[in-house]
């Protein structure tokens, strides 16, 4: 979506234009779905926390500054409501499994489904191994495009820390794709 | 000693390479890494291999929520989030600043509910009574009977006083009568005066 047309739509979802708040969400729906997901590790409960998160992120929005990057915002606003259903339920986040997601090949021929839900499988594995804060990081930036300055006043963790907790994350997502020759 | 050299700058470039991606290093840096990449294939490698990881990344585990779910889910903010929000907007414009006549009016509309609400509790709540309840006890007086009973106490000592037997006889009193009849009367009173106070009285 074009910087320009987001900028509109946000200002008619200030306004109450609830089909423009549709269209806005709509472009970050998979990516944010995504990063809730595999935070939580609980289809039903993922739904729960994106249906929370839209509340948040609509009733937030006469106090949204245009100056943030939007995506910034909506991603710090899913990562927040996921720590505070943590901290209710004192749930540790967990990556799920692949046979929890939903199939995402988009018409693809069979060995290459096969392909796709074992690289999906080692990815997941990978990802499982890390911990809460490197897992954090890693999804921030992966699903939330959010800077890492902004990771790192996210997380309340010192930037160095941050930018640690990414290269483990890629370095261990390299090891395993190397090893299974992905790269 | 080339070598080593050039380990440190890989080395170095694993570290800063998330900065350089975002584009958050400074002007002098961002030129320093782009004029390396060109003259070292090692650092080309690196920054190549990462963006390739994290590509196989996204699109092998991206996932999403069902289209029906999603619309389903925008409605209920909308409309469910919609009454929260002018909540929030009109409490968040009683703290604004500024003098607009809005936010008097806010103001002053939040603290007449608020008055409202609580005259209104007043009057259908149930208030203590003032009086101390007295006790049904007391109306067991009896005072008929009570009465009854002291005009014939009243009637014998006038007949004893006035020295009229007949009228005596006639009210049947015996000594024995009269003390049951005194003795009757004090009970009552000393009830009466266990099971009430002052202020009843």
């Amino acid at each position: 979506m074009g910087k320009l047309l987001e900028y509109q739509l946000i200002s008619r979802s200030k306004q109450g234009d609830a089909s423009a708040f549709g269209a806005l969400i709509k472009d970050y729906r998979k990516q944010l779905f995504t990063y809730l997901l595999k935070i939580c590790n609980n289809r039903t409960t993922a739904e729960d926390l994106f249906q929370d998160t839209l509340i948040r992120v609509w009733s937030g929005l006469p106090n949204y500054n245009e100056q943030n990057k939007f995506s910034s915002w909506l991603f710090s606003i899913a990562h927040n409501t996921a720590m505070d259903s943590f901290r209710r339920k004192k749930v540790r986040s967990r990556v799920i499994h692949t046979d929890e997601l939903p199939e995402f090949t988009d018409g693809m021929n069979p060995q290459k489904e096969v392909e796709l839900k074992e690289t999906k499988d080692m990815l997941l594995d990978a990802v499982n191994t890390l911990s809460d804060k490197q897992k954090q990081v890693f999804l921030l930036r992966q699903h939330g495009e959010l800077s890492f300055k902004e990771i790192a006043e996210l997380t309340e963790q010192p930037l160095n820390t941050v930018l640690s907790h990414m290269h483990y994350s890629v370095k261990k997502i390299r090891k395993i794709l190397r090893e299974q020759n992905v790269i | 000693m080339l070598s080593d050299n050039k380990d440190h700058i890989i080395k170095e470039f694993e570290h800063e390479i998330w900065l350089y991606l975002d584009g958050d290093l400074s002007e002098s840096r961002m030129k320093f890494w782009n004029e390396n990449i060109q003259k070292t294939p090692e650092l080309l490698d690196v920054l190549n291999e990462t963006k390739q990881v994290l590509n196989i990344y996204d699109t092998a585990v991206l996932a999403d929520v069902d289209d029906r779910a999603f619309e389903k889910m925008l409605n209920r903010t909308t409309v469910g989030g919609s009454l929260l929000e002018k909540v929030k907007r009109f409490v968040s414009g009683l703290n604004s600043s500024g003098g607009r006549g809005e936010t008097n009016i806010h103001k002053i509309a939040f603290v007449g509910v608020f008055v409202i609400a609580a005259m209104v509790i007043f009057m259908l709540t149930d208030k203590p009574n003032p009086v101390k309840t007295i006790s049904s006890d007391v109306f067991d007086w009896d005072a008929e009977a009570i009465s009854e009973q002291l005009v014939d106490i009243h009637n014998s000592l006038s007949a004893a006083q006035n020295d009229k037997m007949r009228e005596f006889i006639l009210y049947k009193q015996t000594s024995d009568d009269w003390s049951r009849s005194v003795y009757t009367i004090e009970q009552r009173l000393q009830r009466l005066n266990k099971k009430t106070d002052d202020k009843s009285l």
